[in-house]
């Protein structure tokens, strides 16, 4: 049977599961990631143009993709009605 | 806080349809495209043969599967219980068609001058035939979060399903279907408030949902009689 | 033949690597000339879809057809074929298997074109491809819980982290080219931009820790999310599950391993470096994937053992098993399964058992396995996506002139982006030989 307003249990509580889920897998996208970064920090000779190339390339590529989107974005939308 | 539900009557549904085209006729859906459809079975050995009738609208999920895998945030849930899609948010992926149990969603495959049953901006006033009723309710932004979540059809290339008429949910109105049924056999109200008439049936009947073992707490009550079985013969 | 380069005088094996540089024979211009020719046409059914929608395709809502079809499983195989870069890379440098050296720039070429056309494929899905910046926009708000946001994280993480390993590791050759007079000097400058020769050593040692770390976001890649995509669905009967994960890897490693061989081959036999990519790398090649082949049909075998034990306790499920092995998948489910895997693996692993070895036979085997497990991905998300759990129709299937168009069309990209690569860079390491 129904208690009067007690159903409503379900939202909250299954949807904070299911970010811990998705917490997780990032998490461990994260640090494998970080190690990766850090490697090239870190590991001798520590020359900084090899770092700087790494980072700028992350840089470049993530604004890239970004760019990319917005402007195929724009040219979609002259297409699609 | 007002918690939206639905609750339908097996033992009064005789399978008329009117909900299936009310809603139909409420919401301008695309050719083929039922928001609200009616299931139909046989059931029993002779001589006790019935036909079983089963409306299902979206069980608008408390877990809703739909919800969780949306990668832009278009369909959400609300506080006041009610799932809804964001028209202009939405990418396409049809992520949420995949993943409801339910299979409720409908998505826009072809652009609304094809889709719906009259292009209005073609076909002018139709001449002779009295063009369908265009809700002008659908332009319009609904809820706190102020999302165009209203009506079917309007852009290409995006997931609809049924809203339990949030549009005319905002003006105190019932949905379409449960409003056009002629035997009273869905009901719409607040589960939160114990005297509405949705509580009183739930808590004075016996009820059942549709898929309760999947774990997606679905807002659709089904009271009057058992649901559809293995035994049941699909007509 | 004309020659691209001005001339030069190299000798021995770097001339024989840059030869793709230096000279363009005419094979090349028709090669470009047809490709072009179809991705023009791939255009044009990219158009019609824009403009008409989804309707142009054969995909339909739930119990009329599938809502997902080979755009999906077009994603799914290039992701898969994507890990074939760093793998090799892994196998050099982690586990020091230094044999496959001469190929691992070809591998490692393959992952970023391939995750650039599991994109294109993904766009080519989306109904309304003009707010793919939503992803974006809205992507901490979904990160938390959608599948398909977890994707975009990772698969963006994978190709950063491959183009920039890509990138360090040519650096070197690139400097040798730019020694040489060329019409694409600017281009080589561009990239050297600070380029020391002191650099090559710290360059091969995070090299190092990539090829460490970057397979273990592979597994989180096809055997984590990608898989999650479909395993999570308690709505599809034949996908919800745990079994998604590794049978999911288990065709990316297949696929990736056989794309490695077909193209090494081509390239091999193209620019005639038979001497400098030895059989022994097609050799130990060819004993992973029959391996890897045997592991995959074991995971068919498990598939359905698993619902057909149970019969009508998981009829939905019974249902998808059905249309693969008798139903009306089962045309195409027993010919591959027979011709593309089960032949190629005994071929393959034959060639072990009896010490002989035939270059031939393994790249014939790879290229079957490539095509079969192109169609076996569509057939895991086609069918159960034409069955639900509550009683509607069983959906039908018949892809359009547009799907094959634009599938052929992803496939043409990627083949021309490779070829433009050839004709820059050089596909093997000049200096280190």
């Amino acid at each position: 049977m129904l208690s009067a307003a007690g159903d409503s249990v379900a939202v909250s509580e299954w949807y904070s599961v299911t970010s811990l889920v998705g917490l997780v897998v990032l998490l461990l996208v994260g640090v494998l990631s970080l190690i990766v970064v850090l490697a090239s920090f870190l590991v001798t000779p520590r020359r900084s143009n090899v770092t700087l190339l790494f980072f700028a390339s992350i840089v470049l590529i993530g604004a890239g993709a970004l760019v990319f989107t917005y402007v195929m974005g724009v040219v979609f939308s002259l297409l699609v009605p | 806080m007002v918690r939206f539900g639905f609750v339908v009557d097996l033992s009064r549904c005789m399978g008329c349809r009117a909900c299936v085209e009310a809603c139909k006729v409420e919401n301008n859906t695309g050719e083929g495209v039922f928001w609200m459809h009616v299931f139909r079975f046989e059931e029993g050995k002779y001589p006790n043969v019935n036909m079983l009738f089963v409306p299902r609208p979206c069980m608008h999920c408390d877990n809703a599967p739909c919800v969780k895998v949306c990668p832009v945030g278009a369909r959400y849930k609300r506080e006041d219980g009610l799932t809804l899609t964001d028209y202009e948010r939405c990418i396409g992926c049809r992520y949420c068609e995949v993943s409801c149990p339910y299979a409720v969603n409908y998505f826009n495959w072809k652009i609304p001058a094809e889709n719906y049953y009259f292009d209005w901006k073609r076909e002018g006033t139709a001449g002779q035939v009295i063009p369908p009723y265009r809700n002008p309710d659908f332009e319009k932004k609904y809820g706190k979060e102020k999302r165009r979540v209203a009506g079917g059809g309007q852009y290409v290339g995006v997931v609809e399903k049924c809203t339990w008429c949030v549009h005319r949910i905002e003006k105190g109105l019932k949905p379409a279907c449960v409003q056009n049924c002629p035997v009273s056999a869905l009901h719409f109200g607040d589960l939160a408030d114990p005297y509405s008439q949705v509580s009183k049936l739930l808590a004075t009947k016996h009820w059942s949902r549709l898929l309760e073992e999947r774990g997606t707490e679905p807002r659709v009550y089904y009271i009057g009689g058992p649901l559809f079985s293995e035994a049941s013969r699909e007509v | 033949m004309r020659c691209e380069l001005v001339s030069a005088r190299v000798h021995g094996t770097e001339e024989r690597i840059l030869n793709p540089l230096v000279k363009t024979g005419k094979g090349f211009y028709v090669f470009i000339a047809v490709f072009l020719a179809l991705l023009g046409w791939s255009s044009y059914a990219w158009y019609t879809q824009l403009t008409k929608g989804l309707a142009v395709t054969g995909m339909r809502d739930i119990g009329v057809g599938p809502p997902w079809g080979l755009y999906i499983s077009n994603f799914i195989f290039f992701i898969g074929l994507a890990h074939g870069g760093i793998a090799i890379s892994a196998a050099v440098r982690i586990v020091g298997l230094k044999m496959y050296r001469p190929i691992t720039r070809i591998a490692e070429l393959l992952t970023p074109i391939c995750l650039l056309m599991a994109g294109l494929s993904i766009v080519f899905d989306l109904g309304r491809p003009d707010r793919i910046i939503n992803l974006f926009l809205y992507y901490f708000e979904r990160v938390g819980q959608s599948p398909l946001s977890w994707d975009l994280a990772v698969i963006l993480i994978y190709f950063t982290f491959s183009a920039i390993y890509l990138f360090l590791t040519m650096r070197a050759d690139i400097a040798y080219c730019a020694q040489r007079p060329s019409r694409r000097g600017w281009l080589y400058r561009l990239l050297l931009a600070g380029y020391t020769p002191q650099e090559d050593v710290k360059v091969q040692k995070v090299a190092w820790w990539m090829a460490l770390c970057i397979p273990a976001l592979l597994v989180l890649l096809s055997g984590g999310v990608i898989a999650w995509l479909i395993g999570l669905m308690i709505a599809r009967p034949g996908w919800y599950g745990a079994f998604m994960g590794p049978y999911f890897v288990t065709a990316a490693v297949a696929s990736a391993i056989a794309a490695v061989i077909v193209v090494a081959a081509v390239l091999r036999r193209l620019f005639k470096w038979e001497d400098l990519i030895g059989p022994e790398i097609f050799k130990g090649l060819g004993n992973f994937l029959g391996v890897t082949l045997f592991i995959y049909l074991y995971f068919v075998f498990a598939e359905h053992i698993t619902v057909r034990y149970s019969g009508p306790s998981v009829t939905p499920e019974l249902s998808v098993s059905q249309a693969l092995l008798v139903g009306e998948f089962a045309w195409i489910f027993w010919p591959v399964l027979i011709l593309l895997f089960i032949a190629p693996g005994l071929a393959l692993l034959t060639q072990v058992a009896v010490k002989k070895f035939s270059l031939g036979t393994t790249t014939l085997a790879a290229l079957a396995v490539l095509v079969g497990l192109w169609i076996k991905r569509a057939l895991m998300v086609v069918p159960p996506l034409t069955r639900s759990l509550l009683p509607y129709p069983v959906g039908t299937y018949g892809p359009t002139w547009v799907e094959w168009s634009l599938i052929a069309g992803s496939f043409v990209m990627a083949a021309l982006l490779y070829a433009l690569f050839i004709k820059l860079f050089p596909l093997m390491e000049v200096k280190r030989d």
